[in-house]
Formats: C-alpha cells, structure tokens, sequence
C-alpha cells in the first residue's frame, strides 16, 4: 500500500488532476444527492405522521373550492370519525423564494384539532381552543425564520396574531404552518366560506383506503386520497426529478472516471520495464492486475472521499444560507447512505477505470515488456 | 540440475522462418558458472529466456531437476522463477521510487523478518550499508547492477540467469561484478550471457553460440 502511495506521488499532478477530475464528480452527487436526500425525508416523515386519515379536495380547476355542506354530507357517510374543514393560503406572497413546499397559514376548527392533532405534537404552549381568535400555533421552520416565540406577536395581513403554541420539528411541510382557527382566516383573506380541504378521520383506520372509496362515491364533485396515495403520487413525481438530478451527478463522476483511465494507461506504460521484471522474477498476472487495481482504488477512494468530505462542506453552507434566507429549512441532507453511495460509486469507478490497463499490464510479456525499457 | 533437450525457439516472419536457437541441448550442473558467448544476435540470450523459462519453447523441452517445463502448468513455472530462479538483466530495472533495500525486497519470497535479514547481509556483503536508504538515481551505474545482483540472490536461487549484465557497464566495473557473482558459485548455479569473454575468466565452462547454435565449448577450472 505504501508502494502505492509512493508511486502515486512520483507524478504528483497528474494524479492531483485525476483524483481531481473523481473529487468534482463526487462533489456533484454528494450536493444533489444531499438534495434528494432532503426530498425522501420529507416523504418518509410524512408517511411516518400520515397515519390514516383522508384527504378530500375539490374537483375542477385551481378556483374550485369546498363547502360546509361538504362537510356535513361527508360526515354522514358511514365509517367517518370526523371531518375537518380546512383553508389553505400562502403566508407570503408567491413570489417569495422557497425550497420545498412553501410557508402556509392553515386555517381549523380550535375544537377539531386534537381529532387530528396531538398533545404529543407540541413543543411547547397549547393548541387552539375555542374562543381564540388572532391566535396561531407555528412549526418550526417559519418560527425560525419570522423569530417567534412563545407569546411573540406577528404581524400578518394588517392583523396581530399572538403565538400561543410551537410545533415539534417534522421536517416536513408542518414546520411551515402557522395554524389559526378557520373563521378568522376565513374573515382575514376575505373569503368567509371557503373551505380548501376537508380531513377526514375514520371509526376504523384499517379500513382507511375502502372509506376513501366510499367517500368518493357519495359525495360528489370532491376528489378524495388517503395521505399515503397522496404522497404516492408526490413521491412518482419527485423520482423523476431525483433521476435526473442524480444521473447528472453520476454523468460527471463518469467522466472523472475516464480521467482515471488514462492515468493508468500512462502509468502502466510508463512502468512496462517494472512489470516485465516482476513477471520475470515470479509476479502472477493476478498479482499485476492486483496492484494497478489497487492503485486505481486508490485514486477513486481519495476522490471520492475528498468529494464527499467537500458536497459536506457545501451542503452545509448551502444550509446556513437557506437558513437565513429561507427561514431554517435545511434543503440539503446528508445522510450515512448517501457517503455510502458517493464513496463507494467513486471507489467502484476506480476499479472499473483500472481494470482494462491493469490487464493489459499483466498480460505482457516480460521479456517484451524488459525489452522496451532496456 | 537444469538440462535442454533440443530446445528451439523460433520467430516466424510473415513465410519466412528463423531460429532463434536451433536444437540446442545444454546441462547446467549444480553449482557450476556457465558462461553463454558469443556475437549479437547468435541466440545466447534467447537459449537463456529458454532456459529459465521466461519464453516457451517451440521445439524441444527443458527440465529442472527432471521436471519438464512442457509438463508444468504456467502457475508452475512462474512459481518455480519466484522460487528457485534469480534473475539479472543488462539494464537494473531497479524501481526507481523504492530505496535500495526495498528494490532489494521486491525480489523476496515473503516480507518477513529473515529476507529482511537477508537482505541487510547481502547490502553488507555487496559494500552498499551507506546507500541502502538511497534512491536508484543517487546511485552510480555499477551500485545500481550490485542492488539488482542482490535481488537476484535474496531467495539463494538454485541458478542466477545473468543477461548481459555487464554490458552497460566499464571493464572495471563489470568484472567486479562478474567477481561478485563467482562468489555465489558454491550456493548455486549461474548462467552468465555474454557478447565480451573477457567476462568469463571465472567461468567453469563457456559454450560459444552463432546463429542459433553451439559451435564450441569450453572447459575451465578443471571442472565442468
């Protein structure tokens, strides 16, 4: 290994640039991996808190909408625990940059959130209770952003809204709600019965997906999902966007392993003479093949590490931008997957990228090979 | 010890058909330095990659110890080269980013506590203790064919093959190799080839090569 290491830094640009060419390969996937990454976790978590409930939403076009007696005809079908009216609007306007799924004020009945919601789910304060009006129960992130705390005071719409409660992290779209009782919201974007969504508990979580059905049969013009179809659906949606974020990344890792083709073509070329003495004094082909391997390894070990370590570092600092900027999203997640993955593609580069020259080596022969370097 | 039987090897161009070595049988006995002569081109190298099994035969066998290399698998013979065989060239081919004591190293067996022993005697025996820690490059031509003499040695070979090694080298220099090499005489064979026979005043028998074939042999030392 030390041999390795030693030939390597004989030629040490040339292989500076190789381990170069792996290092910005890996950095691409490292930082658009870290992405996708982002993206799974939002799902995963989402799934994880989805437990069974329904989602119902209009049919028709962007301004279709919702009534009570959506609700209540809802309700009436059998198997419903409980519907829940809710409105839906941005927190700012749509223009605002935003990764991920933006700021939303979410307008509930105080005395339905806790058929939907837990205590468990507060980190700290209380829920809305009847009665509150300008009141607001906020996740994480917009906290962070619009630096809220408990009892703070913001300013939304001409309105004061006191905080009277922080939502734990979820790192999903929770963490930037800003949760308010219905009528208020409704009577603060001045549309007094609009109704954008309706959540719908059953008696009986099990039969979640057969209720969804039946919903959809009885009432009409509402287009109804259970949460986990819903995120399905987002989920098919986001692979494609993954694919080619990733495939993009894995392109340039590719290239940096052409780089490492050539390098060890030069270097077995460069070192004939050495093999054709090996092989002379009792070297197997496998031991040839061996070597340059390993020393490809190594070239795509330290790129790929090297890269991982520098995706790292640019995550991070991409984070504490969007963190100010964005209001504590972390859109960049590393996880130990994702080091395996950049790592190991890197190392397996390497390999692939040595294995032509390092056959060729072992495949010549030594008096030929002992030849050319006399 | 090693004996040819008729051995060729044959270069084919295009039609046409030349003899490297031509039928030559050769016996190299336990101990003995044979000298291989003769002009460029007469087929004493070629006889040597035949006989230490650096190249096949096309014609003929050849035996170790009455094991015939036709009969050894590849693995076989390669082990026997690793084993049994010392190797030294006209260029050193000394690995030129390893110190003198581990170029001396790429030539053992094992990385273990007696071939580094080994190897430290031989750097003694060869007046290299100053520059075991030198770089081939901060050697001089002659100090560089001494560390490839003493990778050959590191396994105590059965037979060193020398190719030419002294043919780089000034008369002085290359007879204190050749001096170098006789030494080893008692513990094996050597196997010197040669275009200048004044390289072979200690030889125990020199065989004289043209076109691919003996046309002379010699006895020397009274033995052989």
């Amino acid at each position: 290994m030390l041999e390795i290491l030693r030939n390597m830094s004989r030629r040490k640009v040339r292989t500076g640039l190789t381990i170069f060419g792996i290092v910005v390969g890996i950095f691409a996937v490292t930082v658009m991996g870290s992405m996708t990454e982002y993206f799974n976790a939002m799902i995963d978590n989402a799934r994880k808190g989805a437990g069974e409930s329904i989602i119902v939403s209009p049919k028709g076009g962007i301004r279709a909408a919702l009534s009570q007696a959506d609700v209540g005809r809802i309700e009436r079908v059998p198997g419903v625990r409980v519907a829940i009216p809710q409105v839906s609007t941005f927190f700012e306007s749509l223009g605002s940059v935003s990764f991920g799924p933006p700021d939303q004020v979410i307008g509930m009945p105080p005395e339905k959130i806790l058929d939907l919601w837990s205590e468990d789910d507060l980190a700290a304060g209380r829920w809305l209770q009847r009665g509150d009006m300008y009141q607001m129960v906020v996740g994480t992130s917009i906290a962070k952003k619009e630096k809220l705390a408990l009892g703070s005071v913001l300013e939304w719409r001409d309105k004061n809204w006191q905080i009277v409660g922080l939502l734990k992290e979820t790192q999903t779209a929770p963490d930037g709600w800003l949760i308010a009782p219905l009528d208020i919201v409704q009577k603060t974007i001045k549309r007094p019965n609009l109704i954008t969504q309706i959540n719908v508990v059953p008696e009986d979580s099990a039969q979640a997906t057969a209720l969804a059905a039946k919903i959809q049969d009885e009432v009409s013009n509402v287009k109804v999902q259970t949460l986990d179809e819903q995120l399905d659906a987002i989920e098919q949606a986001l692979a494609v966007f993954n694919a080619i974020l990733l495939s993009s990344a894995v392109l340039a890792a590719i290239i940096g392993g052409l780089a490492v083709v050539n390098t060890m073509i030069m270097s077995v070329s460069e070192r004939t003479p050495e093999i054709g003495l090996k092989k002379a004094i009792g070297a197997t082909n496998g031991n040839i093949v061996g070597e340059f391997l390993l020393e490809a390894a190594v070239i795509g070990f330290l790129g790929g590490a090297i890269g991982f370590l520098l995706g790292w570092g640019m995550a991070a600092l991409l984070n504490l931008g969007a963190s100010e900027a964005l209001g504590g999203s972390e859109i960049f997640k590393i996880t130990p997957r994702l080091a395996l993955i950049a790592i190991g593609l890197a190392l397996g580069l390497g390999v692939i990228a040595g294995l032509l020259p390092a056959w060729n080596a072992a495949r010549l022969d030594p008096v030929v090979a002992l030849r050319e370097g006399a | 010890m090693l004996e040819t039987h008729a051995v060729s090897l044959i270069y084919r161009n295009g039609e046409g058909v030349t003899y490297a070595v031509n039928k030559v049988n050769v016996a190299v006995k336990h101990g003995e330095f044979l000298g291989l002569v003769g002009p460029s081109g007469s087929g004493k190298s070629s006889l040597l990659y035949l006989m230490s099994g650096l190249k096949d035969a096309n014609e003929g066998d050849v035996t170790f110890e009455g094991n015939s290399y036709q009969a050894m698998r590849n693995g076989k013979l390669i082990d026997l080269r690793r084993t049994r065989y010392g190797f030294i060239f006209q260029q050193h081919f000394l690995i030129n980013y390893l110190t003198v004591f581990e170029n001396i190293m790429v030539g053992a067996l094992e990385q273990s506590e007696a071939a580094r022993k080994r190897a430290r005697a031989l750097i003694g025996e060869l007046g290299l203790e100053a520059r075991s820690n030198r770089l081939p490059w901060q050697l001089s031509i002659g100090q560089r064919q001494r560390v490839a003499i003493a990778r050959a040695l590191i396994n105590e070979p059965a037979i060193v093959f020398a190719d030419e090694p002294t043919a780089s080298l000034d008369q002085t220099t290359g007879h204190q190799v050749v001096d170098l090499l006789a030494q080893y005489r008692g513990h094996g064979s050597i196997v010197f080839v040669t275009h200048d026979p004044e390289m072979l005043t200690q030889a125990d028998r020199v065989i004289r090569m043209r076109d691919g074939e003996i046309v002379g042999e010699e006895k020397r030392n009274g033995k052989g």
